[in-house]
């Protein structure tokens, strides 16, 4: 029969315990075997339970002349001895203890999991964030609503108009408002078009429908048509929110919650507005607008050729000390799939804008 | 059972008790750093890295008992003290607070005794100072103290120091005790230690005892402090005049004394 020791508590016994022999008998378990204390409880007196300071630890417990004893199985190797032998009579107690101890333990483990995933949650969304930034951010940005947007795009105009000479009257800005509006007819926003007295050739596109171009720029291009081409591309970076999520990515999630919960501060708002001036959105926002752009030039029934040629042309006489082109790099790639998209979008019947742009550029200041 | 060493101690004091201990030639024992009162001459200091049981274990389990003595709060290092000399010589180590120093045989204990962080102060060299995590997560978040406990292991003597006055109780199989979780000062791993909520919003509002207790359930023995240090912190921090305590004893003349004091 297999034996093992076992820390004992009872009475007459050290406070503190003692380490004793104990036999698996046939009728119950055997303290002290072969000893003169030898005593044998039987195994329907026992009373199995989990316990100890790590709440693993086998106790075995039964009273006597109404005081009560005990076995504490602290080490694993003891309660393999003791499962391996069970007795039929303790079996099913042992069973559960065994059940109790697995249960417990995974509940621990799923508890401490969790609790560890709770404080990590921060750390791992930025993680995500850092790693593939623009799925979240784009789920970000879709939960901004779109007038939440413009009045942010109504401040950070406000915050930005002071250093542009914004000319509000005469042929130039009415032209440029007319085209905006056929091009951007339809769309849930509302789109409000200045030109700025500003000898660089560019424009920008604020959220929530601001778009500035610059006199520069008109005074650039020979046809209206080729300005169509640059209003219909800021355009499309309103539309597909893309000056939104480059600010998002640029100032992080601090930026995401002002914007969902429509709650600006002071600071945040000027960050914005020096963002504005340097924003860069990449080759394929680029590409996107470029091509969305062309759509709405077909629904407006203009000329896709102006927004081509004006590009070539700018790239043929300035290279990168025209501002448009530092922003709006005209790569070779990006002129091939434009090419390409306006070949592929076939010939639509366009109707030649009705501006003498002459007259135009002459309605605009001089330097 | 070698490798520890048999030292012989007496506590002095009453309130604020140290412990002498007399070392043989080549035995040593091991003390938190900062613990130290006095010592003879011959008796040599050394600084160990985790908590100098393993001195074999090589750089990583050193490394592996340190990080762990982190954890515990303690500092990375222990302090080894050998008497070096020829014949017998003491050292001395002080309690850091009023209360009692208790010693405890490990050996007599079953080889281990699990006590509250910081309550450790010094053992026999071979005594090994871990730490018990509650693997429970209740016992875990509401513990309070009880989280993180240390672990004394080996057959050698080890001093633990409890504030205020101890109490130390057996527990019979079976039987139960509620205590405040700052109280508990060690345990025999024999015992079952749980957490249990007050129950009752009320008391656990206005009770001013705290949301949770510590349930203690035998076999097993159980040394409990009457003054934990973090109880009498928190009445010396709201007594100081810093944080807007009086200085005078509650005299009807304090405020106007102050005001004569003149000696901020």
């Amino acid at each position: 029969m297999a034996s093992f020791s076992a820390l004992c508590f009872g009475p007459g016994l050290q406070p503190h315990g003692e380490k004793i022999p104990v036999r698996i008998g046939e009728e119950g378990l055997c303290l002290w075997p072969a000893e003169p204390r030898e005593q044998i409880i039987p195994y329907q007196d026992i009373q199995v339970s989990a316990g100890g300071f790590d709440h693993e630890q086998m106790i075995l417990a039964w009273s006597k002349d109404a005081q009560a004893w005990s076995l504490t199985l602290t080490d694993k190797h003891t309660r393999d001895i003791l499962l391996a032998h069970a007795p039929p009579a303790l079996a099913p107690q042992l069973v559960q203890w065994c059940k109790k101890i697995h249960g417990a333990k995974k509940r621990m483990r799923a508890g401490w999991l969790a609790l560890v995933l709770f404080l990590l949650a921060p750390f791992l969304l930025l993680a995500v964030l850092l790693w593939n930034p623009d799925p979240v951010i784009g789920w970000a940005v879709n939960r901004i609503s779109i007038e939440n947007e413009q009045k942010l795009g109504d401040l950070i105009f406000e915050q930005t108009r002071p250093s542009l000479k914004l000319v509000t009257q005469g042929e130039a800005q009415r032209v440029i408002a007319e085209i905006g509006q056929k091009l951007a007819a339809g769309s849930p926003y509302t789109f409000k078009w200045h030109v700025a007295d500003d000898p660089a050739i560019n424009a920008f596109a604020i959220p929530g429908g601001h778009v500035v171009v610059f006199s520069g720029l008109i005074k650039a291009a020979d046809t209206p048509e080729e300005v169509a081409g640059v209003l219909a591309h800021e355009t499309e970076h309103v539309l597909q929110r893309h000056t939104l999520k480059a600010m998002v990515h640029n100032l992080g999630w601090r930026a995401v919650i002002a914007m969902v919960t429509g709650d600006w501060t002071g600071s945040l708002l000027g960050e914005f507005a020096t963002q504005m001036g340097i924003l860069k959105y990449g080759r394929d926002k680029e590409s996107e607008a470029d091509l969305k752009g062309l759509q709405l030039l077909k629904q407006a029934q203009i000329d896709p050729n102006g927004m081509e040629r004006f590009f070539d042309k700018l790239s043929k006489q300035g290279g990168v000390q025209i501002a448009l082109l530092s922003t709006h790099p005209a790569s070779k790639e990006r002129m091939e799939a434009l090419g390409a998209a306006i070949k592929e979008a076939g010939t639509w019947r366009s109707q030649p804008l009705p501006y003498d742009w002459g007259r135009v550029k002459a309605s605009l200041p001089v330097q | 059972m070698a490798q520890m060493h048999e030292i012989d101690y007496q506590i002095f004091g009453s309130e604020m008790q140290y412990v002498e201990i007399e070392l043989d030639p080549q035995e040593a024992a091991v003390a938190e750093a900062g613990g130290m009162m006095y010592m003879e001459d011959g008796i040599a200091l050394e600084t160990v890295f985790g908590d100098g049981s393993q001195q074999k274990s090589g750089f990583l389990g050193a490394l592996m008992g340190a990080g762990k003595r982190l954890l515990t709060g303690e500092s990375l290092f222990m302090t080894i003290f050998m008497n070096q000399g020829s014949g017998k010589k003491k050292v001395a180590f002080a309690a850091p607070y009023p209360g009692k120093i208790i010693p405890l045989h490990l050996a007599d204990m079953g080889g281990q005794i699990i006590c509250q962080k910081d309550s450790f102060l010094c053992a026999a060299k071979g005594v090994s100072v871990g730490i018990a995590f509650q693997k429970k997560l209740g016992v875990g978040l509401f513990g309070g103290e009880g989280f993180i406990m240390q672990k004394l292991e080996g057959d050698g003597y080890a001093f633990v120091h409890a504030g205020g006055t101890l109490m130390e109780r057996t527990l019979a199989p079976g039987e139960l005790i509620r205590v405040d979780t700052g109280c508990l000062v060690a345990l025999q791993p024999s015992v079952s230690y749980d957490i249990e909520y007050v129950g009752k919003v009320k008391s656990a509002l206005f009770g001013g005892e705290g949301l949770f207790f510590a349930t203690l359930r035998g076999p097993g023995k159980v040394w409990l402090q009457s003054l934990p240090l973090s109880r009498l912190a928190n009445r010396i921090y709201a007594a100081m005049p810093a944080t807007g305590g009086s200085r005078e004893e509650g005299s009807v003349l304090g405020g106007l004394g102050n005001i004569l004091g003149g000696d901020r």
